[in-house]
């Protein structure tokens, strides 16, 4: 897997790169629009991540240029402003996704790992499995350890989200997104009180816990 | 240019304006001026002539009468001698002829030389001194001859000369007249201007913008400038002391929670503890830092709530299943604590409002309710729409706000005596009224400690 990484900020692309490495991605980084897009449109990505406010070339023209280009590759969008700007939105197709400023490096990952897999079309699964952990997404049923567990809605699709990003971070913004499908922060727990309800019917009793909390990050799903 | 040197150009600009006036006055002045002497003198003309016509007729008269004897003895018998008295046979010689003395030869010769005189002509001749102007008309008589009749006009013209020089004497104080007006009027309608100038360089002098500029009421026109240039100040005041405030308050907030975030990393940086206590306090500063930030958001959009700088995006929405929605988010949160929710609106109650920022106020709403309502309580969410207004009020059977709290609770950051032991940053509340604030409604509350609290938000249609 290959990333490209435009960044101007060397602190940041220097995290950025990194970290990126250390998850196991090679990296190529540009610390300008110009180079970027060279970069872009002569070698061949998995996904970018793209700052809004480079030197040269901006981060929106950039992505606009490449797909001007036909280049689909996913990208991901930091920015320093809170209020998603207009434009940002105009490129949220499928293939795009956006960061505000301070992010979590573990969000980060996630979602490039979320931008690939969504790119790359991969047959979608009728069943998950995660160690002794399995759930059928047809019929809902959710098993561990050969007993069933009973689920409600909400918890199941917690679950599924959790299972299909097992062993990567999963923000609290990410499992609002996704599982409540809002775009806000309501500045509660809920999200605490649905992980504590999972929590309860399928790591209770059990030594093996499978959800584990990252302080400050987020939430994993692993076998142990 | 204009603020390079804005006296310069008040100068020129009321020099130009007495000029303009000045010189309007001047000509108009001159115009009637002239107007009134050319009617006067005309006057005069005419009624000398007419003296003269009528004398000539007269005479006429006595030589168609009495002859040539009769008229001799009526012209030699008049002692006045400022006539010119003649009549003149076809041949051109004058049969009788009387001319006054000071009425030189030059000057006989000058009318003989002019021609034989035609009936009813008029014709004016200086005297041999330049100076006793004759004017003269004639009327041929049925025998061929012709009645000569002149007279001086020297008083007639005296009197015209003395007119002309009033006249020309009245010019001095009519340009004095002009220009003092002009001055006046330059004065009075760039008052108002010059006002407005010097209050502008004292904002830009000073950077205070507290100044008005006072209000001249003689004017309709210059008060409106005035009046709208004052609102526009109040308006530019009201937006920065906002600013000031939103920075104020935002750097004094977050003082604490960096202090925080400091004092851990500094704490870890010195201990010389291994490597999972040191793991535990990175921990705490990731976290500390997510508080920070969803503070910083939270309290850049009440400020900018509060001060009219919220971006808002209103649309026409039925809020009933935003209401639904909100309750299935705390479906599982209100479960756990055992508080049960009711709710009783109908299916659809229609406003238009931003949509996000009513879900953030029904959010924090109903997120407050259940914090603070016991297990076994409950809360009741209903909505009306009453006038041009939807209500929707939160009710729980909670622990209840006492007197003295109620008007803080809205209060940035301020966190009552039962609420210190909840999760949460004191911001709830006041985003809740900066939202309902930035969309014309209200919010207000009512509560009995001990028994629970109602919070009700008024919204406009």
């Amino acid at each position: 897997m290959r990333i490209l990484v435009i960044e101007d900020d060397k602190k940041i692309a220097s995290f950025l790169v990194n970290g990126l490495k250390q998850a196991g991605f090679a990296v190529d980084h540009a610390i300008d629009g110009e180079d970027g897009i060279h970069l872009a449109l002569n070698e061949s990505y998995d996904a970018a991540v793209i700052d809004i406010m480079l030197p040269k070339l901006d981060g929106l023209s950039l992505i606009e240029e490449l797909r001007r280009q036909k280049v689909n590759t996913p990208v991901i969008i930091l920015s320093a402003k809170r209020s998603v700007d207009d434009r940002v939105k105009g490129l949220q197709t499928g293939s795009d996704d956006y960061l505000t400023k301070p992010f979590s490096f573990s969000e980060l990952i996630a979602r490039v790992h979320a931008l690939i897999r969504r790119a790359s079309n991969t047959p979608e699964p009728t069943g998950l499995a995660v160690g002794d952990m399995s759930i059928d997404l047809l019929t809902r049923e959710v098993t561990r350890a050969d007993k069933t567990i009973h689920l409600q809605p909400r918890e199941f699709a917690l679950l599924e989200y959790l299972m299909r990003n097992a062993g990567k971070m999963i923000s609290k913004t990410m499992i609002m997104e996704h599982v409540y499908d809002y775009n806000f922060d309501p500045q509660t727990n809920v999200v605490d009180v649905l992980i504590c309800r999972l929590r309860d019917k399928i790591d209770r009793d059990i030594d093996k816990k499978m959800i584990h909390t990252i302080r400050g990050v987020g939430y994993v799903l692993r076998e142990s | 240019m204009f603020l390079e040197n804005p006296k310069l150009l008040l100068k020129s600009s009321g020099f130009r304006l007495i000029t303009w006036y000045t010189i309007f006055f001047i000509i108009t002045s001159l115009a009637i001026n002239v107007y009134a002497y050319t009617v006067i003198s005309s006057f005069i003309h005419a009624q000398s002539r007419k003296e003269i016509q009528e004398d000539i007729n007269d005479l006429a008269k006595v030589y168609q009468g009495g002859g040539l004897e009769a008229l001799h003895q009526d012209v030699f018998e008049d002692e006045d001698e400022s006539f010119l008295i003649r009549l003149i046979g076809s041949n051109y010689i004058p049969i009788i002829s009387r001319i006054p003395k000071d009425w030189s030869t030059l000057s006989v010769q000058q009318l003989e030389k002019s021609g034989y005189p035609k009936d009813k002509e008029w014709k004016v001749l200086k005297g041999g001194d330049g100076e006793n102007e004759i004017e003269i008309t004639s009327r041929r008589m049925s025998d061929g001859t012709t009645l000569q009749l002149g007279q001086k006009i020297e008083e007639r013209e005296d009197l015209l000369r003395r007119i002309r020089k009033v006249y020309l004497i009245a010019i001095i104080p009519i340009i004095l007249f002009a220009y003092v007006g002009g001055v006046f009027i330059a004065d009075r309608a760039l008052n108002p201007i010059r006002q407005l100038i010097n209050t502008l360089n004292s904002i830009v002098a000073s950077g205070k913008i507290d100044v008005r500029v006072p209000v001249n009421r003689t004017d309709k026109l210059h008060e409106e400038l005035i009046t709208l240039f004052n609102s526009m100040l109040q308006k530019i005041e009201a937006l920065m002391n906002g600013m000031r405030n939103v920075l104020d308050n935002v750097a004094h907030d977050l003082r604490t929670p960096m202090t925080r975030l400091r004092g851990t990393a500094e704490m870890a940086l010195h201990s010389e503890q291994n490597g999972d206590v040191l793991r535990e306090a990175l921990s705490d500063c990731i976290e500390e830092s997510e508080r920070i930030l969803i503070m910083l958001n939270t309290l850049m959009d009440i400020s900018e709530a509060e001060t009219g700088a919220m971006k808002l995006d209103p649309e026409e929405m039925n809020v009933a299943p935003l209401i639904d929605d909100i309750v299935d988010l705390y479906g599982y949160t209100a479960e756990e604590k055992g508080v049960s929710v009711y709710t009783g609106f109908p299916e659809e109650l229609y406003l238009t409002a931003d949509r996000n920022w009513v879900r953030q106020v029904l959010a924090n709403l109903l997120d407050n309710a259940i914090k603070y309502t016991p297990t076994g309580g409950r809360i009741d969410i209903e909505a009306c729409r009453r006038e041009q207004e939807v209500i929707i009020t939160v009710k729980d059977t909670g622990v209840g706000i006492s007197q003295e709290e109620l008007d803080k609770i809205w209060e940035r950051l301020y966190r009552g005596d039962e609420s210190r032991s909840q999760r949460g940053l004191g911001l709830g509340l006041s985003l809740v009224n900066a939202i309902v604030g930035a969309h014309r409604g209200h919010v207000r509350v009512s509560s009995e400690p001990g028994a629970g609290s109602v919070f009700t938000v008024s919204l406009p249609v």
